[in-house]
């Protein structure tokens, strides 16, 4: 970039080639920051475009349309296995929603997403050209929360919508568990899926910002989320229940649980598990702006 | 030794290689974190077992029959086996993430030997970290449980090593399937999320499917082999059992080979 903007000054003094490298390179990021609306909007859009464009978020979509197609394949056999079962089986089965499969990958998509956010940008370096051009840490991180968290919460939410509306029409009339239903009643517990997922998403990337290595955060985070579950069932009472009613991953059944399904009852009342929620959204995301403000890159 | 620094010739043997590789792996941190990290969660596994043998004594009979320690042990070899998993992972991705691995190929050019020397350093740590994983805190808690009866203690310590042993093994397939998966994807993101993708999401999501098909998909998961290779079956757990110990060995084999093989194909075809 220096060479661009230096290059009628070649013929100048060696010093001050330096010194007014990053003038005219600046004023251009400056004026294109203030086209686009100011610092936010343009940090926002900046980050949009990154995340559109890398190959690791078309992995990620690819993931979820993967998790789509299993759920459609979930709902063919639930529908099939229903047609032969007696009336009393009917009534005692209890079938995972036409969700299930995406429920499980969402969150592990959110770990990946909200590390690769920023960790892919430490790993290659580009984190000290991205903090030339915005150099304010928290408009930074802002950013690159709303760009991870409002992606996954769409790609989540129009994935969950899909599997579901195709489920119900693959069961057809038949009065399965988690299938039947109007559709507004199934709306609340979608949300509460793709907002855990997008609360994760954002966890994942306040890690991120204090580890600042991509191995690091998503061990971690799906450490955090597959391992602690089984340990926690193995704590001694009354800690085990406890404990547990506090994992994030738990939290979509808590606070508005799949209509005709008790996954949710003991669990906490959902204004808890939903403020508990946010408390650990603003934990992990201020430890990481906090170490992301006072590190350099 | 000279082989690391100096390109090996064509047809050179495997030592150099292997030397180098052995130390790369023991001067990274990562292979700190995740050993300690698969050591520090064997010794929480050991406290929970002491602990649960201890609430026993408090229980009477018909509680006492419900206790097992068992599935406390094997929690161990089932983090040591995500942990090593991804060390063989890091082993790879790492120099890819730093451009590291075109010096290594410098300096090991043969594709084929590069691999196996990683294979072989990163398949002898996990051979060490599962044991200390699985026989270590069989071995470490038996003494606390002492002589009481408990339902699943009460084998002799012989009977049920080599049962601990296997679980051990299925964390060398884990470190081999993570390095061959890395080779494979050169991206840490990627290989780390398609490792915990076969070792717990796959898992759970095959445990849902309906019968039969739960029983028949559980029984090929990789952390239910071990136990279908030493013949316990796969009570109250989510695999299957349906595996010969022969075919559970092949299968085991296969998780590790496979990736493996895959990845010296795609290392000799591309470019670093």
């Amino acid at each position: 970039m220096s060479e661009i903007g230096t290059g009628e000054r070649r013929t100048g003094l060696p010093g001050g080639e330096a010194v007014t490298a990053h003038g005219p390179a600046a004023d251009a990021a400056a004026a294109g920051a203030a086209r686009a609306g100011g610092t936010w909007a343009g940090a926002i859009a900046a980050e949009w475009h990154k995340l559109r464009t890398v190959r690791s978020t078309a992995a990620l979509a690819a993931t979820i349309g993967a998790g789509f197609v299993l759920c459609l394949l979930w709902s063919l056999y639930a529908s099939q296995y229903w047609d032969g079962l007696s009336a009393e089986r009917r009534a005692k089965l209890t079938v995972a929603p036409p969700t299930q499969f995406l429920e499980l990958i969402l969150p592990v998509c959110g770990v990946v997403l909200g590390a690769l956010t920023l960790t892919s940008e430490y790993a290659t370096g580009m984190i000290r050209t991205t903090l030339t051009v915005l150099p304010r840490r928290l408009p930074l991180l802002v950013a690159k929360a709303l760009a991870a968290a409002g992606g996954v919460f769409g790609a989540g939410l129009v994935a969950l919508a899909a599997a579901l509306v195709a489920g119900r029409a693959i069961a057809g009339g038949r009065p399965m568990p988690g299938f039947e239903g109007s559709l507004v009643e199934h709306l609340p517990h979608l949300v509460a899926v793709a907002l855990t997922t997008a609360a994760i998403t954002l966890m994942a990337l306040g890690a991120a910002a204090l580890l600042r290595s991509t191995a690091a955060t998503i061990t971690i985070g799906m450490g955090l989320m597959f391992v602690a579950p089984p340990v926690v069932r193995l704590l001694p009472a009354p800690w085990n229940d406890r404990i547990w009613w506090l994992l994030p991953t738990g939290f979509p059944n808590q606070i508005a649980p799949v209509p005709g399904s008790t996954a949710g009852d003991d669990g906490l009342p959902a204004p808890v598990a939903g403020a508990l929620l946010v408390a650990y959204v603003a934990v992990m995301v201020g430890a990481g702006a906090y170490a992301f403000a006072r590190r350099d890159a | 030794m000279t082989a690391a620094g100096a390109p090996a010739p064509e047809g050179a043997p495997l030592g150099g290689a292997v030397a180098a590789e052995w130390r790369k792996l023991r001067t990274v941190r990562s292979t700190y974190g995740v050993l300690g990290a698969a050591f520090a969660f064997s010794l929480f596994t050991v406290l929970l077992a002491l602990q649960l043998a201890r609430t026993w004594d408090g229980l009477g009979p018909d509680d006492r029959a419900l206790v097992a320690i068992r599935p406390v042990l094997e929690l161990a070899g089932w983090v040591g086996g995500l942990c090593l998993a991804i060390l063989g992972v890091l082993s790879v991705t790492s120099e890819y993430r730093t451009g590291m691995v075109r010096l290594s190929l410098v300096a090991v050019p043969h594709r084929g030997r590069f691999l196996a020397a990683k294979a072989l350093v990163v398949g002898a740590v996990a051979l060490a970290a599962g044991q200390v994983t699985t026989v270590g805190v069989f071995l470490a808690t038996r003494p606390a449980v002492g002589d009481r009866p408990i339902a699943d203690q009460r084998a002799a310590i012989v009977e049920e090593l080599p049962g601990f042993a296997v679980s051990g093994l299925s964390v060398v397939a884990f470190a081999l399937f993570g390095l061959g998966l890395g080779v494979l994807l050169r991206s840490a993101a990627g290989a780390i999320a398609g490792v915990v993708l076969v070792w717990h999401v796959l898992p759970v999501a095959v445990f849902q499917l309906p019968s039969p098909w739960d029983e028949r998909a559980g029984s090929v998961m990789l952390s239910g082999l071990p136990a279908q290779i030493s013949g316990r079956g796969a009570e109250s757990s989510i695999y299957g059992e349906l595996l010969p110990p022969v075919a559970a060995s092949a299968v085991l084999a296969a998780y590790a080979l496979v990736p493996l093989a895959a990845g010296t194909l795609a290392l000799r075809r591309r470019d670093a």
